[in-house]
């Protein structure tokens, strides 16, 4: 899915991590926050928001980043600024 | 009877536009149902609501202050989709204000409507306002399509969705336009009346113009696989490979510990 590539790249980025590895780590918050059987065509951009600020949050305390709260809200920023292509890339 | 043909086949084309908004109208909501897209129902309904308004209006005369409840309430939604989509939790009272508006140019214009056939003022002041509500509705929709085309322009997204983007807010204006076009038509004439040369004109420009707008609309929002297996072209989608949850983190771990820069997977 674009948005969860797009929100990796800037992950990736800003953790200095691979964007597979960004993409991988949404993906494992993505499944924390809705379940495993939530089909990625079917999350919204509440749904999003609700990963960033839960499962990816506790994801990245348990990988000791710093700054935490700051980074959510660079990334809560973008998928706001973005989150147009929630639904124009779901279609 | 080269009018009555011209007339036939600008109906013609109107009754296609009717069909594509149709279509694309139940399209929407079916996929709205299918990935549980709450602001796809509206754009949706925006779509089978103008239709219906349409039907009322052609082809079972209904008073034009009926057609035009539903055509200015399918206007104000399609306002709601674009907020919906484009601007939820964002901090900018534009799109508040834009709502307001539409609600306002919508209550204006709806009672300029059912004064429109009383003289060519009331008729040219309708128009106004039918164009001024337009190109609040979809040119807002257009613009904020424009706004998220320029900002994903460069970035290694689908281009096919680039695409969406585009041609969402190219066919917009094109709508708007028909309705500024619709001004110059005589206040006291039936639309396409064929005695007229001036109502023809309108009648046939309107017509093409709704006719484009339709057809890039649909094409945009009901795109054919093939045409987006052709856009894609020289677009390599990222394939992740498939590790355990621990062996992610393992990786991650070593990355951040710059142990692999790189951060190859």
């Amino acid at each position: 899915m674009e948005i969860i590539k797009f929100l990796g790249d800037k992950l990736a980025n800003k953790i200095n991590i691979s964007p597979p590895a960004a993409r991988g780590l949404l993906k494992l918050a993505i499944k924390d926050e809705l379940g495993p059987f939530k089909p990625i065509s079917e999350i919204n951009f509440n749904n999003f928001k609700s990963v960033m600020k839960n499962s990816l949050r506790l994801r990245l305390i348990k990988l000791d980043i710093p700054n935490i709260d700051i980074l959510i809200e660079y990334m809560l920023y973008h998928l706001t600024k973005n989150q147009s292509l929630t639904t124009m890339a779901r279609v | 009877m080269n009018e009555l043909i011209l007339v036939f086949f600008f109906r013609l084309l109107i009754i296609i536009f009717l069909g594509t908004i149709l279509i694309v109208g139940t399209f929407l909501i079916i996929r709205a149902y299918k990935i549980k897209a709450r602001n796809l129902y509206i754009i949706g309904m925006v779509w089978i609501i103008y239709f219906c308004g349409q039907l009322l209006n052609h082809l079972l005369h209904f008073h034009v202050a009926i057609y035009a409840i539903f055509s200015r309430s399918s206007f104000i939604l399609m306002v709601v989709f674009t907020n919906l989509t484009f601007y939820k939790d964002r901090k900018s009272i534009l799109p508040k204000i834009i709502l307001t508006l539409a609600v306002i140019f919508g209550i204006i214009g709806w009672y300029y409507d059912s004064v429109r056939d009383i003289s060519q003022t009331t008729y040219i002041l309708s128009r106004v306002f039918d164009f001024i509500h337009a190109s609040i509705c979809f040119d807002w929709l257009a613009f904020s399509c424009f706004s998220a085309y320029k900002k994903f322009k460069n970035v290694e997204i689908a281009p096919w969705i680039k695409v969406r983007y585009k041609l969402t807010y190219i066919s917009s204006p094109i709508l708007t336009l028909s309705y500024l076009v619709l001004m110059f038509h005589p206040y006291d004439l039936p639309f396409g009346d064929i005695s007229t040369t001036q109502s023809l004109i309108v009648y046939g420009l309107v017509s093409i113009l709704i006719l484009t707008y339709g057809i890039v609309f649909t094409l945009a929002w009901i795109m054919p696989n093939w045409l987006k297996k052709y856009l894609n072209r020289g677009y390599h989608p990222v394939e992740d490979e498939e590790i355990s949850e621990e062996e992610l983190i393992r990786l991650i771990k070593k990355q951040m510990s710059k142990e692999d820069p790189v951060g190859n997977n």
